[in-house]
């Protein structure tokens, strides 16, 4: 916030940005009429911006405020505040809801990028707002988990499904295939993003072909290596955790080797192997800080996780700081074991990314300091 | 006067509000943005019997907290969760009050009500305050709304 404004809310001076920070909502009502609309919508940005160094109490103070301020602006205010408050998780999340069923303008930052926004407030976005651009905003989104893929494909229109199919974070699953060319699948463009998604089922293969008119989308087509549907009997993958699987027992031993030569044995060593996806490789490292048997300690993760990894994380002398992230990534991990069929390492790493980020949400837990920069540094590109 | 043509052209409003000042200020308001039919009422039981009575529904609502015999808030939630039949459940509704409080704020956005007007207002922020909520839209949750403890308003008929 610029110094003139500070100086308009009788804060100016060295010490006025922390006394903004700690504005109560009955100081705000004192000097609301004399603000400007500019002016209130600086102040809303400026403690969106600060709400992660905020406590509880004046978290409610400051998101009432900044409630108030969005409830009284007009468009192209509400469109700043959105940009701002999407960028801070702590905001309280009915601020992020109501921007996110604003108009098309404020709601697009707020609809691509908030994780405060849960797959049932998308689907409702989604069923009621009838809005393609609001659709197309969360097409857009890093992620994109099935059931809002289906929606979107249901109730978008052609620009969206063209969004979504161009997305590598969505996951379009066979159905959703089956909604798209059902509504879509004469157009070409659709057609071209079909062929260029990275899996595609010979069942959706198939019938893409049947529709084509454009020998240049069938050339591609044909071309290119069709996953096997989803539903195929795979017994390549079976038990198969992770993208390690396919790794031959000596390249694991090497692997393993080399971790221990760099002495890499440590909290994030081991969970970034997890985030890569690197399963047998992580049982193996765990095992050996642990002095366990890698198969018993490969069972106990997958049967046991939730029992058995703060337990084996303490013997191995473990900070209790990594754990939290470990357990997510391990979960992860083993919810995406079958639900894929995908055999793309891009899009594994993607999905288990995004679903590791998902269940530390669920679980409330809050990264701070390095294991914040280690997880944010770790999204795969 | 007719100030802005159309923003609410042909829309049904109701104002609920004990003063008759705010009742007629408010309506006016509403009238000067194009409202061409203006109902009001000085309490929230009669508000409820007035919506639940018509047969064509009231398009916009504005309701003071404080309103007697059936606050604000609970006014609110009884559309939110369909207690007033003939009326949308996501229809617009916008709370007012002279003294907001954290709870209160907390309380309208859990019940997404499209907006909340700080008396007294001049015509040009009461403009702008309705134009945002009727560009807020959202999607109907009764059960999410059924769930939202109301702030204890002072005066409130339903709290024994």
């Amino acid at each position: 916030m610029s110094n003139s404004t500070l100086a308009m809310l009788g804060l100016g001076g060295e010490t006025g940005s922390a006394q903004l920070h700690r504005i109560k909502l009955s100081d705000y009502l004192k000097i609301e009429e004399k603000l400007s609309a500019e002016q209130k919508t600086a102040l809303a940005v400026f403690l969106a911006h600060g709400a992660s160094a905020q406590d509880q109490d004046q978290l409610d103070e400051s998101g009432s405020i900044i409630q108030l301020i969005i409830w009284s602006s007009d468009s192209a205010a509400a469109e700043s505040v959105a940009g701002s408050a999407v960028l801070n998780a702590d905001l309280p999340r009915h601020i992020l809801w109501m921007l996110a069923n604003d108009d098309e303008r404020v709601a697009a930052p707020v609809l691509e990028k908030s994780a405060a926004l849960t797959e049932e407030d998308l689907l409702g976005i989604i069923q009621w707002s009838g809005n393609p651009g609001k659709m197309n905003s969360i097409a857009r989104r890093d992620a994109v988990s099935e059931t809002v893929v289906h929606a979107l494909a249901c109730h978008g229109d052609e620009t969206v499904a063209r969004t979504l199919l161009e997305n590598s974070g969505a996951m379009v699953s066979a159905d959703a295939f089956d909604v798209v060319l059902d509504r879509f699948g004469e157009i070409e463009s659709i057609q071209a993003a079909i062929a260029g998604r990275e899996i595609v089922s010979s069942a959706v293969a198939q019938r893409l072909l049947s529709v084509i008119t454009n020998p240049e989308i069938g050339a591609v087509l044909a071309a290119r290596e069709t996953a096997p549907p989803s539903n195929a009997a795979s017994p390549a993958r079976f038990g198969a955790i992770g993208l390690d699987f396919a790794e031959s027992e000596q390249t694991l031993d090497s692997g393993l080797n080399v971790l221990v030569k760099d002495g890499a044995l440590t909290e994030p060593a081991l969970v970034e192997l997890l985030l890569d996806g690197g399963f047998e490789l992580f049982v193996r490292a765990f095992a050996r800080r642990t002095q366990s048997d890698p198969k018993d300690t490969r069972r106990r993760l997958v049967e046991e996780t939730a029992e058995f990894l703060p337990l084996a994380w303490k013997t191995a002398a473990f900070s209790e700081d990594w754990l939290p992230i470990a357990r997510a990534a391990m979960l992860a991990l083993i919810e995406l074991r079958d639900a894929t069929g995908s055999t793309d390492p891009k899009l594994f790493r993607r999905n288990l990314y995004a679903l590791t980020g998902a269940i530390l949400r669920r679980e409330g837990v809050k990264l701070t300091g390095a294991r914040l920069d280690f997880f944010v540094r770790h999204k795969p590109k | 006067m007719k100030i802005i043509d159309d923003a609410l052209h042909k829309l049904t409003c109701l104002v609920v509000s004990a003063s008759d000042l705010d009742r007629h200020l408010l309506g006016t308001g509403l009238e000067k943005l194009g409202a061409t039919d203006v109902l009001s009422c000085p309490s929230g039981t009669e508000a409820f019997n007035i919506l639940n009575s018509r047969r064509q529904p009231v398009d916009l609502i504005l309701a003071d907290i404080h309103a007697p015999g059936f606050h604000g808030f609970a006014l609110l939630q009884a559309l939110r969760v369909g207690n007033i039949k003939n009326m949308r459940l996501n229809a617009t509704f916008v709370l007012t009050t002279e003294s907001p409080q954290i709870d209160h704020i907390q309380a309208a956005s859990a019940l997404d009500a499209n907006g909340f007007i700080v008396k007294p207002v001049e015509f040009a922020r009461f403009q702008t305050a309705i134009a945002k909520a009727r560009r807020t839209v959202f999607p109907p949750n009764p059960g999410r709304h059924a769930n939202v403890t109301l702030p204890a308003i002072l005066g409130d008929a339903r709290v024994k």
